[in-house]
């Protein structure tokens, strides 16, 4: 192995010297650098798109408890070298100028926030307080606030970097405090309501491993939050994202296959009369493949190297074009691109290369006289097969792409047979109306029968690439478009629930006379789930639901005759209204997931002192994250009309309308409005720096795309341009050359378009239905 | 079948047919033919005869359809592709009507490959490259790429290349065949004088008469027939 690795070595030195393998070592290395620079652009834009996350959420993981967090837990973490910090949440009265309000008070460790400025928080003894409470209480900055027992001095307005969502959506007023002040202020007692929460951030592995520790722990009503978790908002946003990001990579690593394919294919084809004079003076067949494998691994080496140095450069320039628009911080670069560059780099070469290497030793000494070479051996084949599965499972494990590796060994076997197929159909098609044809058009047609190979392997590339960046395009747009359906301008920003029934009326025409547009009032009534199927719910449950927030708080029930449209009936069916005489209920799809309920299933619930029960008759999928009221349960109407009932609606106010929430204050002062406005914000801002991210990735594949595409044709035309320049020889004038290319390319070029688009319909059809 | 002490190539009834198609044509019909140690031999024949077809058998390049051929006491037509590339090596020397140099290698390269192929040192193959090339009259062009060369010069490198590993038979097809007349003889004369230093046994398929009287020994290969001249 050392004597042919001297000799590849040597070999491959004096070809380079030549020029030879340059355009080989070209694509290679231009497909590392591209295939690095997205890995390494994107993995960064996902952690901090992930952290960007997290800072809303308020860490990377948050428990959430109403009874206090034992102290082992928080011990735990930070063994685990996690960083923590402590918040409670609850409701207190808070009383200035004898004034007495309602606020939501957010009791905070010394390390609040984890993420961001750790010094946005209250010194001791004094408080930060919502903007909102200024006018409320003819309050100034710096005037002292009673808080129970305590009288605290207020020292700062809260903006919406201090972890908006960290209480959820808070009814009151916002108020933060230290927790070290709080047990001078007797709000909380054995018995009060409190949202105990710990804020945990630090290295994965450790999250995973606390995670597992805790998740056994956990008591019913305690949860573990992460960005990843089925209620937080962005969750789909950012899987999607994640999926598009791969399906880029993917795609960029397919273009760089059929790039160095075709030119290796080319390369190879050149030195068929080099191979042969190396038989003719007593070469070994095994030796010649040898020295081939090495050459292509030095190539693949060196080019990996030089590609990943490159990708890192590349990614930080992107980075630094990218930054004002985006204004996300992104995290430090991490090894994993690099190795995986250099990983790819010789995968790809072997995939796709050494195939066509495979046949070298079967070409005959006789080829020096008669230049015919036996046809693909099944033998490599086999090889390309089994390499091919190499390379998916490696994307599979190492990338982290899961359902696209599925999707994509589908694309890759199905249309390259189906595209081969298509191929030898169409030449044959040529090759039948080429005795009809004449002059140039003849010769161009006859230069793609002639090298029907190499012909169908530009066809099968092209239309791979082709298609490729038409499904990218168009599941961008679909993506892009899908968000801003999402969360239009105009999404409701503010929640009014407690809307007594006498008040409904009243409440519609002032905002008639604001002409501010109110949306559908829904009807509330709370009650507890008992029993499923007659039998108490804790015996009935998986054990893994006991946890479910369902069955440890009262519910808001509520009932209509038609659903929200963001509602999609998934099992069952909608309300028969003829069918009176069996109550009827529809359940969210997750809960009845979790509880393990079914259509039919009977459920009880405790209302008041009165129970109702009911029967499933369909189950709905809820989008949790279009910021409307949506509701675990709904009764078909008539079933609790007759119980105490409060109204939910919702309305948008522009940033000049706010004026509005003092007079709702004053005139209903029963009922509560959730602010989610800069929430609201925060998150549409997110949402459209993932549509820039996700544009210019898409920009970027597409440059890389062409660039490809520009690689490869100047591969194919070394056939070609021997064949002109002979035929220039011969006394063809320059125009007929340049006519019988241009028949040549344009029949080419028309057949890629077709099969490309109708391909490309196909996919995104696909995709969009599957992963996005 | 025992050889001759003297005797170093024998053919015997030697058939070559092709299919072409659905036909199957006849290139070569009951050749037989024996090479003495260091005997020249020309081989001389219309276009189309068949004299490539017998220069590739008894190159072991490729395998007669019916007959034995023995080379140096060895059986070739028993052998596999491979085995036959071994004795290749060791054995025999290839000029080529077309030189045959790879564009990519220098003269002194071009030379020092069939030694490479061999895994012979770099050191040894550059200095006997070196010396050959010196031989034929080209010592002061060892690093000039063959587009760098005329014809002759060309054809010179493929002589040196044919001897580097001292084979003991050489076997060249129309060599002089892309020269004009005067080149050509300058070439041959390199060739015969590096035979008669080294002992090499010659076969040479020409169309020039004047190149065959040269040879010790001529034949004429017509239709697939070979027959003494
Ligand atoms: N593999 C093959 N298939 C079909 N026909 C073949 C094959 N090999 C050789 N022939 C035919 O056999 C005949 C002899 O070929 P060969 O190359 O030996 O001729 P030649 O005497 O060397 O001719 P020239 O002087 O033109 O080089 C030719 O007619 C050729 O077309
Ligand atoms: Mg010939």
């Amino acid at each position: 192995m050392l004597k042919t690795f001297r000799l590849a070595s040597r070999f491959l030195w004096r070809e380079w010297r030549r020029g030879e393998w340059i355009i080989v070592f070209f694509a290679l290395f231009f497909a590392v650098a591209a295939i690095t620079a997205m890995h390494f652009y994107t993995d960064r834009l996902m952690r901090g798109l992930e952290q960007q996350s997290s800072k809303l959420l308020g860490g990377d993981l948050v428990i959430s408890s109403p009874s206090m967090i034992p102290n082992e837990w928080n011990e735990k973490a930070i063994s685990l070298h996690l960083h923590t910090a402590a918040v409670w949440a609850f409701p207190s009265m808070i009383t200035v100028n004898n004034k007495l309000q309602l606020v939501n008070i957010q009791a905070v460790s010394d390390h609040f926030p984890l993420l961001g400025d750790p010094t946005l928080h209250p010194a001791l003894q004094h408080v930060w307080i919502d903007p909102r409470l200024l006018p409320l209480l003819s309050l100034t900055i710096g005037d002292a606030v009673s808080i129970g027992a305590s009288s605290l001095r207020t020292s700062n307005i809260l903006t919406s970097d201090i972890d908006t969502m960290n209480t959820g959506f808070s009814i009151a007023p916002r108020l933060v405090m230290r927790l070290e002040d709080v047990p001078a202020t007797r709000t909380v007692l054995p018995g009060s309501r409190v949202d105990y929460r710990l804020l945990i951030v630090g290295d994965k592995n450790s999250l995973t491993e606390f995670t597992q520790w805790l998740t056994p722990k956990l008591q019913p009503g305690q949860q573990l939050l992460n960005v990843r978790d089925q209620q937080f908002l962005l969750r789909d946003v950012i899987q999607r994202t994640e999926s598009y990001l791969q399906l880029a990579l993917v795609i960029c690593l397919l273009m760089s296959g059929v790039a160095i394919s075709i030119s290796i294919q080319q390369y190879l084809r050149r030195h068929y009369s080099h191979v042969a004079l190396w038989r003719c003076i007593g070469a070994n067949g095994k030796d010649i493949l040898r020295i081939f494998f090495w050459q292509l691994l030095i190539i693949a080496v060196l080019a990996g190297a030089l590609g990943t140095a490159v990708g890192f450069l590349v990614q930080i320039e992107i980075a630094n074009l990218f930054k004002d628009m985006l204004r996300l911080p992104l995290p430090p670069v991490s090894f994993a691109p690099a190795l995986l560059g250099f990983i790819s780099s010789s995968l790809i070469m072997f995939v796709f290369a050494y195939p066509v290497a495979l046949e070298l030793p079967t070409i005959s000494p006789l080829f020096i006289w008669r230049n015919e070479v036996a046809s693909h051996t099944k033998h490599s084949q086999l090889y390309f097969a089994i390499s091919l599965v190499i390379l998916l499972i490696f994307v599979y494990c190492l990338m982290g792409i899961s359902l696209l590796t599925l999707f994509l060994l589908n694309i890759i076997l199905l249309s390259i047979g189906f595209l081969y197929a298509i191929s030898l159909l169409l030449l044959s098609g040529i090759r039948m109306i080429l005795d009809y044809t004449n002059g140039t058009i003849r010769r161009g047609l006859s230069q793609l029968t002639h090298h029907s190979e190499s012909v169908s392997i530009q066809l099968i590339g092209f239309t791979v690439i082709l298609t490729s960046l038409i499904v990218l395009g168009n599941v961008r747009t679909n993506l892009l478009d899908n968000w801003k359906q999402t969360l239009p301008q105009n999404t409701p920003n503010y929640f009014a629930f407690n809307i007594a029934p006498t008040d409904l009326t009243s409440l519609t025409a002032l905002f008639q006379s604001k002409h501010i547009p109110l949306q559908a009032a829904y009807p509330i009534t709370r009650g507890r789930l008992t029993a499923i199927n007659n039998l108490p719910v804790l015996s009935v449950i998986p054990e893994g639901a006991r946890s479910n927030n369902a069955i440890n708080r009262e519910l808001n029930l509520s009932w209509m005759t038609a659903f929200p449209s963001d509602n999609k009936v998934v099992k069952g069916r909608p309300w028969l209204t003829d069918n009176k005489d069996k109550p009827a209920i529809s359940i969210e799809e997750k809960l009845a997931a979790d509880l393990q309920l079914h259509i039919g299933d009977k459920l009880t619930f405790q209302i008041g002192e009165a129970t109702v029960s009911a029967f499933i008759t369909n189950i709905r999928k809820v989008e949790w994250t279009s910021f409307h009221p949506n509701f675990y349960i709904i009764f078909q109407p008539g079933l609790l009309e007759t119980f105490p009932t409060t109204y939910l609606s919702s309305f948008y106010l522009a940033s000049n309308q706010t004026e509005v929430l003092n007079e709702l204050a004053r005139t209903f002062p029963n009922i509560t409005v959730i602010d989610i406005a800069s929430i609201l914000q925060e998150v549409q801002a997110l949402i459209n720096k993932i549509g820039l991210a996700v544009q210019y990735l898409f920009l970027f594949t597409l440059a890389t795309g062409i660039l490809i595409f520009i690689t490869s044709l100047q591969a194919s035309m070394d056939e070609r341009r021997l064949t002109y320049r002979l035929l220039r020889i011969l006394g063809a004038s320059q125009k007929y050359i340049y006519k019988s290319i241009a028949v040549e390319f344009l029949s080419l070029a028309i057949l890629i378009s077709i099969t490309s688009y109708a391909l490309a319909k196909l996919l995104t059809t696909f995709l969009m239905k599957n992963l996005f | 079948m025992s050889l001759l002490p003297s005797e170093f190539v024998r053919c015997v009834h030697l058939s070559k047919k092709a299919r072409s198609g659905d036909s199957e044509i006849s290139i070569l019909s009951d050749v037989s033919l024996s090479i003495k140690r260091g005997e020249t031999v020309a081989i001389l024949g219309a276009s189309g005869s068949g004299k490539t077809t017998l220069l590739t058998l008894l190159g072991g390049l490729d395998i007669p359809t019916t007959g034995e051929i023995y080379l140096n006491g060895q059986q070739l037509n028993v052998l596999n592709e491979e085995q036959r590339a071994a004795i290749r090596a060791q054995n025999i020397g290839f000029i080529f009507q077309s030189f045959q140099l790879l564009p990519t290698l220098t003269a002194l390269e071009n030379v020092m490959l069939p030694f490479e192929i061999q895994y012979i040192s770099h050191k040894i193959a550059k200095a006997e490259a070196t010396e050959w090339l010196k031989q034929v009259g080209l010592g002061k062009r060892l690093h000039h790429y063959p587009s760098q060369l005329s014809g002759g010069e060309q054809q010179r490198v493929g002589i040196a290349r044919a001897f580097i590993t001292r084979p003991k038979i050489i076997l060249a097809d129309e060599m002089t065949g892309n020269l004009d007349t005067h080149t050509g003889q300058l070439v041959m004369d390199v060739m015969f004088s590096l035979n008669q230093s080294h002992l090499t046994t010659l076969v040479l398929v020409t169309h020039d008469e004047h190149l065959a009287s040269k040879c010790q020994s001529r034949y004429m290969l017509s239709e697939g027939i070979l027959q003494t001249c």
